[in-house]
């Protein structure tokens, strides 16, 4: 599963910023990737947002598009497709001491999205320096670093300070990828808090592999979101209907009671 | 079962909700200022080093209004493409270029 899930998230990466010239701007596809890279085909739903919030208008057709996509299959994109979730993935692989993040970081990001995709730009304007595209680490990595790489080359080129702040900000986020298991998707990710709660009723779900869970605890360390699964395996419930999780699949995985006898026939 | 029942309830009902924002979205239009650059014959006399008569002034933009879609504001945007002045919106783009090959205004 994690190769298949590896080599998917490649191909969506792959596909995501191939573009040269042919794009679709208009349809907001949720996941972090910058809609300013010339290589994108598709916009961001916070990018979106956050304009249309400044223009006073609301985004009927961003809105639709990103409520379709969570009701459908929850936070499976944060799992599968984001580019930013899959290099978070590759640098955990990284062998060092990892650790866990407090509970009550999870919440941080429902403020972030509020306030920085909506009330602040709502208020100062699309251009205001609270805007979260600001600050966005996707932007630094797609836009802000070729261009600073780009300027070190030409003669005149001036770099502003707001791509420094953005490569900063990437690097930051580059390193707690390192340390913690999806550090910024669990804290900071506005498009996972506002696909978080349709994690709730999506048509999507995983479904829990075994009735006999015997508390082993495998699923809650292959949990690439630390939403501990096992409490919801043991309830008989879907592991993903967790604001938090990212659907990748992996309790069911690695669940050693799901090819018990009774159980493979369900699965 | 009937909360199972309770939760496809709320995600039929949503998606019903999504279906008809985008449905909403893809007919509404959005009425938006679009700065037309001046001709290139009156912007000949305004090069450094061309003609210019004493008093001569740069010939302002046409200010044209347009009837846009949703799409078309969503695509305008991106790269802060449009600003809002007022109660109206402004959009900077240079619109003779084809989608694809806009510069980015900031």
């Amino acid at each position: 599963m994690q190769k298949y899930k590896t080599l998917v998230q490649t191909i969506a990466f792959l596909l995501l910023h191939s573009s040269r010239g042919l794009e679709a701007k208009w349809l907001c596809v949720p996941v972090l990737s910058c809609h300013s890279c010339a290589l994108s085909y598709f916009a961001c739903p916070i990018g979106v947002f956050a304009h249309f919030a400044g223009h006073h208008v609301f985004p009927l057709l961003a809105f639709g598009t990103v409520l379709l996509a969570g009701v459908l299959v929850g936070r499976l994109l944060c799992g599968w497709v984001c580019p930013l979730g899959f290099l978070q993935d590759l640098l955990y692989r990284i062998k060092t001491r990892k650790f866990a993040l407090p509970a009550w970081t999870g919440w941080v990001k429902y403020p972030v999205l509020v306030l920085t995709v909506f009330a602040l730009p709502f208020a100062f304007g699309e251009e205001t320096v609270f805007s979260f595209c600001r600050y966005c680490p996707a932007a630094g990595a797609q836009v802000s670093a070729p261009a600073v790489i780009s300027a070190a080359f030409a003669e005149d080129a001036a770099v502003s300070g707001w791509s420094l702040l953005k490569i900063g900000i990437l690097a930051a986020v580059v390193v707690a990828a390192v340390f913690f298991r999806r550090g910024f998707c669990n804290v900071l990710c506005p498009i996972g808090a506002l696909l978080a709660p349709l994690n709730f009723v999506s048509f999507w779900a995983v479904k829990p592999p075994t009735s006999r869970c015997i508390s082993c605890g495998k699923c809650n360390r292959a949990c690439a979101t630390a939403v501990e699964p096992s409490a919801r395996i043991l309830a008989g419930e879907s592991p993903s209907r967790a604001a938090d999780c990212v659907v990748c699949h992996q309790c069911q995985v690695v669940c050693p009671m799901k090819d018990a006898p009774g159980e493979a026939a369900k699965n | 079962m009937k909360t199972r029942r309770v939760r496809l309830g709320i995600a039929a009902g949503l998606c019903a909700a999504a279906l008809a924002c985008i449905a909403a979205g893809a007919a509404r239009t959005h009425r938006v200022l679009y700065e037309q650059p001046a001709d290139a014959e009156e912007e000949r006399f305004l090069l450094p080093g061309g003609l210019r008569f004493p008093g001569m002034r740069k010939p302002p933009p046409k200010i044209v209004v347009e009837k846009i879609s949703e799409a078309q504001l969503v695509i305008d945007a991106t790269f802060t493409g449009v600003l809002r002045k007022g109660d109206k919106l402004v959009t900077q783009y240079d619109r003779s270029q084809p989608a694809g090959r806009r510069a980015c205004p900031t």
